[in-house]
């Protein structure tokens, strides 16, 4: 137990040095690390970084960055954003794929933990920043941009048509002209708005030692999230 | 393979162990844990359409209710085909289709109306959704198009003006002339 007590979160890392008795822990979990995490990720043709070791963690962990950042660890039970959110994770669809296909090849942790990084200091009991993946926000920009030019699309043929309908209807050509440069400019502009820094949330899955408590963890989701203007 | 050495979640390190928020209820899916986060698990609330996009759909809506008022200010078909005026050229066909374009009028107005609270309800909802943003994108061509009719019925009924306008100064100066000939022939058989 003693090299548990060493693995636990608050002390500094990387601190364990390679030692028999933890070894023999990941040793001891090896058949179940394999079968119900390990051996599924291979079969989902995922790449998962080799499994690490500590003592069960608290349900919620937080730091602060020296970048003004807060940084979180939590069971996904226990997220602040989750909790926010009535219970639901969100997560880009690409995210959200790999982990269906993992489900479909029988992954079967013991516990899930989030990680994420969110602006600003944020403390519990206060309503955590709202966040969207930049996936999420990426696909959203060019699908504006695409109704956009539709809209423009439509307003270029306006001004065709009235050209073609002919000169007394001044009025109505201007008013389809000015509509037509204001797309133009619009399209622009949500072109060229650039995204916020990317923050990740980290998804881990990790398989409990029954005899000592420790967790060995392996990641199966990160993704991107930029913070979301809006209010929850 | 397994690596002893590292802390996760590294993240925590020398962090605040902190009393965590109320665990939501279940997600109902029940068994395992994998499955009730995957129970959990949804997209992103899509962000608000673009201010630009709703302005679209505002001009679109505009010009719909420009083409309804255009519509309605159309001579009715009836006064068309009964008129004198127009009865050299096209009268018949510029009353019908005068006619079947003046029943857009309550129809445009009232459903450029309800696309504008259609439009002010996605704004104050801030609903971006694919439906939402179809939504506003179909308003400009509804718009144009709606103008395009209203515009080239216009034109039509200016084309028909003109071309009976010039058919009556023509019968107009072929008057003028066969009065003067008519002079002219009286007048010369007066002299003789």
């Amino acid at each position: 137990m003693e090299i548990l007590d060493r693995l636990g979160p608050t002390e500094g890392a990387p601190l364990l040095r390679p030692d028999p008795r933890a070894l023999a822990v990941l040793d001891d979990l090896s058949r179940p690390l394999e079968e119900r995490l390990l051996g599924p990720i291979a079969k989902a043709r995922d790449d998962a970084p080799p499994p690490v070791l500590t003592k069960r963690p608290a349900p919620l962990e937080v730091c602060y960055t020296d970048r003004g950042t807060t940084l979180m660890a939590a069971d996904y039970l226990h997220d602040p954003l989750v909790a926010q959110d009535g219970g639901l994770v969100r997560a880009p669809k690409s995210v959200r794929r790999k982990l269906k296909k993992l489900e479909r090849h029988g992954i079967d942790p013991d516990r899930l933990w989030i990680l994420r990084e969110v602006p600003g200091v944020w403390h519990p009991g206060e309503t955590p920043p709202r966040m969207m993946g930049r996936e999420t926000a990426e696909t959203t920009r060019s699908k504006h941009l695409q109704h956009l030019q539709v809209g423009a699309a439509a307003f270029a043929v306006g001004k065709g048509l009235l050209y073609v309908a002919g000169g007394a209807l001044v009025v109505a050509t201007g008013a389809v002209v000015a509509a037509s440069a204001i797309t133009v400019g619009a399209i622009g502009a949500v072109a060229m708005a650039p995204l916020a820094d990317g923050l990740d949330p980290i998804v881990l899955a990790g398989i409990d030692d029954p005899k000592t408590g420790a967790v060995a963890w392996t990641v199966i989701a990160a993704w991107d999230e930029i913070p979301d203007g809006r209010g929850w | 393979m397994a690596v002893a050495g590292e802390l996760v979640p590294r993240t925590a390190l020398r962090g605040e162990v902190l009393p965590p928020p109320a665990p939501p209820p279940s997600s109902g899916r029940g068994g395992s844990v994998y499955a009730d986060f995957m129970g959990r698990l949804r997209e992103y609330v899509a962000p608000p359409p673009p201010g630009e996009l709703g302005w679209q759909a505002i001009i679109g809506v505009g010009m719909m209710l420009g083409a309804a008022g255009l519509l309605a200010l159309l001579p009715a078909g009836h006064t068309i085909a009964d008129g004198r005026l127009l009865k050299w050229v096209g009268q018949s066909s510029l009353a019908s289709a005068v006619d079947s374009v003046d029943g857009l009028v309550e129809p445009l107005a009232l459903f450029g109306m309800v696309v504008l609270l259609g439009v002010a309800a996605i704004y104050i909802a801030g609903w971006g959704a694919t439906p939402a943003l179809v939504f506003l994108t179909a308003q400009s061509w509804l718009g144009v198009a709606a103008l395009a009719v209203a515009v080239f019925t216009w034109v039509y009924v200016l084309v028909i003006f003109v071309a009976n306008l010039l058919i009556w100064i023509l019968v107009g100066v072929a008057i003028v002339v066969a009065f003067i000939f008519a002079l002219i022939i009286l007048g010369l058989f007066l002299g003789s």
